[in-house]
């Protein structure tokens, strides 16, 4: 089938981008195929190059992206959720004249329609978080 | 034309169980994910949630996120998934609504 899933949990204070993460994996592992990947509101700190994860817990930035990378998945981050939080690519923080941008490797900035393509294009949706 | 409700709140701090457990019509499911779990423990607060819902409602809870709780005794009328369980019954049915 074929599978799209929202993540909007904080990764640092909510399990469910953990939870994202292992039913997706879980998902290809049966066979099925993941259209895409949107991450909304709190979840869009996933997308950020620049967090440090304490050397005894696991990074799910990292393991996240990483998976992204193996997998070739279209992983979506909302851009207004995102701009709210400081996660810019190189456009928008030319756009904006921030100092750097620190969108990490394997995923887009986009819009809410992206998720809409999503619904329409995918026999399941499934949503993380609160 | 069933829906996979996936509870990840505890009952004890939402009412996202109580909703579920409202909105869930015959043949559809619920699965305990999370913090959701803990719904799934054999307790009289549990029972009381449970009691006039309907029938027909199939119960799951998550493997992994029991085990991480160390929960001691579920109640008997549940039945335990892994995470390929988790995609197949996302897979049974045709929507899944997310409670938290």
């Amino acid at each position: 089938m074929i599978i799209s899933v929202m993540v909007t949990g904080s990764p640092v204070s909510q399990q469910s981008a953990q939870t994202a993460l292992s039913f997706c994996q879980a998902a290809l592992s049966a066979g099925h195929q993941i259209y895409r990947v949107f991450f909304y509101e709190d979840a869009v700190q996933l997308g950020s190059a620049l967090n440090v994860a304490p050397q005894d817990e696991r990074n799910l930035n990292a393991a996240w992206s990483e998976f992204i990378k193996q997998y070739q998945l279209d992983a979506v981050i909302c851009v207004a959720s995102a701009l709210k939080r400081g996660i810019l690519n190189d456009s928008e923080a030319s756009r904006y004249q921030k100092p750097a941008a620190n969108l990490a490797e394997g995923f887009d900035i986009s819009g809410l329609g992206q998720w809409v393509d999503a619904c329409l294009n995918s026999d399941r949706v499934v949503s993380f978080g609160a | 034309m069933s829906t996979l409700h996936i509870v990840s709140s505890s009952p004890f701090d939402s009412n996202a169980f109580s909703s579920a457990l409202k909105t869930a019509s015959q043949g559809d499911a619920i699965l305990l994910i999370e913090n959701g779990v803990y719904a799934a423990v054999d307790a009289l607060q549990i029972d009381n949630l449970m009691s006039g819902a309907m029938p027909d409602i199939t119960h799951y809870v998550l493997t992994e996120d029991v085990d991480a709780r160390a929960l001691p005794r579920l109640r008997n009328n549940i039945a335990k998934v892994d995470y390929a369980g988790f995609v197949a019954l996302v897979c049974q049915h045709h929507n899944s609504v997310s409670w938290n």
